[in-house]
């Protein structure tokens, strides 16, 4: 263990010493410098000709190379333009695939549904709700003859709609089979039908 | 070309710690390969020198721990290459001749730890931080080690001195 000497030979110790090491010290700096062999470069060149880094490496240095780009003004909007129409598009697109998303709408020419009443005594049934304003004309049932049922096919966009049959022109009845009811408000009940994007229904 | 810059003092140095310049010549080229091949592990924003010191210390040790056989300096490496401030008095040129046969003798039988740190901070004059960095070791290991190989170094010339005394 190389301890309890001192750092500098020349800051410490007896003065005789501190001379003599610095005699030394100034023998080994003017020792002769000598020439290297001539063909030491060249073979070093020679044997590192086809040495490779590894691919690691390459790449790594290949991607810290600066690299310098020329372009014209011309080239310089027209690869803007591209950037921003792309950007255009891809924004658009989310936008869209989210409103989609949000509100459901219905696919080309709405969810087909299907209303059903059996109520094989009655002359006449219509549907009202709030997907034709509560106004029964142009959504009459079809009567059914062999089971008696009245049917009526809708194309509903997806979404929340309350209705109710119409007997013979005058009296109003909620959906029997309806899953959900809605109070009117006069005392009376709605059937409430909900539509989403994927599903046919059958009342 | 870091090859042409770096070749001398990494040469000499090989050169100093084996006494060879056969070896020195293999050595040196041996360093400069596998500097090369380990080129991407060098860090940017630190000194190529130390660095590439290293790697020939480390080979060069390599090579010592092998062929522990001693090696003297041929006096004609002192005689071709002394300062040419001495030459133009013939007496101060073989004292020059001695001092350098003396000095390159004795380091040839210092341990090649203490050799090593010696030449670094003494003939290729590093700063000592460098010499550290060159020994993988602290700085104030640096210190240590070249102040210690320089005292070994006088007792091994003062040794020979009185030999020489004792056998005239």
């Amino acid at each position: 263990m190389e301890t309890g000497t001192p750092l500098n030979p020349f800051e410490s110790g007896s003065e005789r010493e501190a001379e003599a090491l610095m005699l030394i010290a100034r023998q080994i700096r003017q020792t002769p410098y000598l020439d290297p062999p001539v063909m030491l470069a060249p073979s070093v060149l020679k044997a590192i000709r086809h040495k490779r880094f590894p691919i690691r490496f390459r790449m790594l240095r290949w991607a810290r190379s600066p690299r310098s780009l020329t372009f014209t003004p011309l080239q310089a909007a027209f690869v803007a333009s591209l950037l921003i129409l792309v950007s255009a598009v891809g924004v658009s697109h989310l936008l869209q695939s989210d409103y989609r998303h949000a509100s459901q709408p219905a696919a080309p020419g709405g969810v087909p549904i299907t209303l059903t009443l059996s109520m094989p005594e009655a002359r006449s049934v219509s549907v009202v709700g709030t997907f034709n304003a509560w106004d029964q004309k142009g959504f009459e049932m079809r009567k059914d003859q062999e089971k008696g049922a009245w049917t009526l096919m809708l194309h509903l966009p997806a979404g929340h709609y309350e209705y109710a049959f119409v007997l013979d022109g005058k009296e109003v009845i909620p959906d029997p089979r309806a899953e959900l009811y809605s109070d009117d408000g006069f005392g009376n009940q709605n059937a409430v039908l909900i539509v989403g994007n994927h599903h046919e229904r059958t009342s | 070309m870091l090859v042409n810059r770096y070749q001398q003092p990494i040469f000499n140095m090989i050169y100093r710690m084996t006494g060879s310049r056969e070896d020195a010549a293999d050595l040196a080229q041996d360093a400069f390969i596998r500097a090369y091949e380990q080129l991407y592990r060098f860090h940017e924003g630190k000194k190529f020198f130390p660095w590439l010191y290293t790697i020939a210390l480390n080979h060069t040790r390599n090579f010592l721990r092998k062929n522990k056989t001693g090696r003297t300096v041929a006096i004609d490496d002192c005689e071709l290459h002394t300062n040419s401030d001495h030459a133009s008095q013939e007496e101060d040129k073989i004292c020059a001749l001695l001092d350098c046969q003396r000095i390159q003798g004795a380091l040839t039988r210092l341990s090649w730890e203490y050799r090593e740190a010696v030449i670094l901070r003494y003939r290729e004059e590093l700063p000592m931080e460098d010499v550290a960095t060159a020994l993988s070791i602290s700085l104030s290991g640096a210190k240590m080690r070249v102040h210690r190989g320089l005292k070994k170094l006088r007792e091994i010339l003062e040794t020979n001195d009185d030999g020489n005394r004792n056998a005239s």
